[in-house]
Formats: C-alpha cells, sequence, structure tokens
C-alpha cells in the first residue's frame, strides 16, 4: 500500500458523498414523509406513540383556533352563549370534544416522558449499547407503561365526564 | 433566531402547557373528579361564570399565556412535521412566513376577545 501524504485531505469515496434531495434513491420514497411515520416496522411501542404524539398534535393545533372562535361567541351575549352551548351539545359534537379531552390527556402525559428524555433523565450514563439495553428495559419503558397507564385513566374518566354524565 | 433556542423556547412553552393546559382541561371538563377531590361543583360553563372569569385579571392573563404558550408550541410542531413533508429549501421559507403569519393572527384574535370580554359594559 503506497504511503499517504498528510498534507492531502482524504477523499471521501462517492457512496458516502451527501445525495440531493431531487436523486434520493428510489426506495427510500417509502419510508419518508407520512408514510414514513405511519410505517412503524419492527421498531418498538416507543414508535407508535410517535405516531400517536403527532397525529394528537396536529389534531390539538387544528382545533385551537376552531376553540378561540366558538368561545368568542360569549362577547354577543348571554342569549348566543346559550345558542352556542346547545350547538354544541350534538351528539357528534360531545364526541369530538371527548376525542380533543383525549388527544390533550394522551399528548400531555407522553410529552412528559418526551421532556424527560430531552433533559437527560431517562438517558442513564454514556455506555456501549449493548443488547439487551438495560436503561431501555429498565428506565424508559416502565416511565412510558406509567404514563399510559395514567393517560388510560384520566381518558376514562373524561369519556364518563363528557358522554355518560 | 438560532434553531436552538426556537427548540428550548418549544420545550419551556410544553412544560407550561402542562400546568396552565391542565389546570383548564381539568375545571373545563373534570367537574365531578374535582367535586369528588373537594372543589365544590358549580357550572363553569353557565354565562354568569364565564363573565366573572372574565372580568378577573388573573384569568385573563392565563388565557394569555395559554394562547400564547400552546400557538407557539403547535405551530412549531407543525412547521417541523411541514418541513419533513416538503423539505425543499424554498418550502421551508414559506412554511416558516404561514406559521408565523397564522400564528399572529389567531394570537391578535384571541387576545382581542379575552381584552374586549374583560370590558366593563
Amino acid at each position: 500500500m503506497p504511503p499517504t501524504d498528510p498534507r492531502v485531505a482524504p477523499q471521501t469515496p462517492a457512496s458516502a458523498q451527501p445525495v440531493a434531495w431531487a436523486q434520493r434513491p428510489r426506495r427510500l420514497s417509502g419510508r419518508l414523509g407520512v408514510r414514513g411515520w405511519l410505517y412503524a416496522g419492527r421498531y418498538p411501542a416507543e414508535r407508535y406513540l410517535y405516531i400517536l404524539h403527532r397525529i394528537s398534535g396536529l389534531g390539538l393545533v387544528l382545533y385551537l383556533p376552531l376553540h378561540v372562535w366558538v368561545t368568542a361567541r360569549r362577547l354577543e351575549g348571554p342569549e348566543v352563549w346559550e345558542q352556542t352551548l346547545a350547538t354544541l351539545r350534538h351528539p357528534a359534537l360531545v364526541v369530538g370534544e371527548f376525542l380533543v379531552l383525549a388527544a390533550f390527556v394522551f399528548h400531555a402525559l407522553n410529552g412528559i416522558r418526551l421532556l424527560a428524555g430531552h433533559l437527560g433523565y431517562t438517558l442513564g450514563r454514556p455506555g456501549h449499547p449493548v443488547y439487551p439495553y438495560p436503561i431501555a428495559l429498565h428506565r424508559q419503558r416502565p416511565l412510558a407503561a406509567v404514563l399510559m397507564a395514567l393517560a388510560a385513566v384520566f381518558v376514562a374518566v373524561g369519556l364518563w365526564e363528557v358522554i355518560v354524565r | 433566531m438560532r434553531e436552538s433556542r426556537l427548540w428550548a423556547l418549544h420545550l419551556i412553552a410544553a412544560a407550561a402547557l402542562l400546568a396552565l393546559g391542565g389546570l383548564h382541561m381539568a375545571l373545563m371538563h373534570y367537574p365531578a373528579l374535582l367535586g369528588a377531590l373537594g372543589r365544590p361543583s358549580e357550572p363553569v360553563l353557565a354565562f354568569a361564570a364565564v363573565a366573572a372569569r372574565d372580568r378577573a385579571a388573573l384569568w385573563r392573563g392565563l388565557y394569555v399565556l395559554l394562547l400564547g404558550f400552546a400557538l407557539y408550541h403547535g405551530l412549531y410542531g407543525t412547521r417541523g412535521i411541514l418541513r419533513e413533508v416538503w423539505p425543499s429549501p424554498r418550502a421551508a421559507r414559506a412554511i416558516d412566513v404561514g406559521v408565523v403569519l397564522v400564528g399572529l393572527l389567531v394570537f391578535v384574535y384571541g387576545v382581542t376577545v379575552i381584552a374586549l370580554a374583560g370590558m366593563p359594559w
């Protein structure tokens, strides 16, 4: 093997060159964008929480301007407000209200898990990634299970408060 | 603003929403649960109760904070998702401008409603 000249920058192999977006491999197209989120493949449960987090977040952000507009009806006086509340008691809108509540509960409790991860509380000490991964098994997975159990309880109580009661 | 700072604000807004959004949801949607925990049950959506909250400066302040944090957190998340779907630089700029405009529009409208609802007439 010929000696390398230290003054010359090593050449990056062609396969490692960044690929322009337009020339991305066709086989990746099913794993990117919306289809990429929905395809969890053999990923663990947290991957499904990630998909649900995005769906619930998008639902909540779409609902927010509508909520501001509906609650602004109170500016038109008590009669209009009572009419608005009567409209909101339509069964389809009650189901919608429950879905918003469920989305908020899930998004908030899963968000606690994500915040803990982002702030480093559930990452453990740096180490070699040896399977089965102890931090994921003993710290991250139990936290996810506890938070999702709490979410299930709050959603069940919400179902009773909004629809049954 | 640097992307890391926008991201940090997203996390701060998330933490604030856990408190403010949790309070809002608990008061508006879990009256029986709160009653079981000792809070006197009252019709929170009756016009008199809504108007009383509107006249209280503390509630108006909380509403403005809740709206601001919710819009920032939600639209920053939406921006990230949209930029994944349309990753070209031109689309990214259009998405940035779009979310800022939508955020400002809804925030100004919401704050106007809160201010008008708190007027003494």
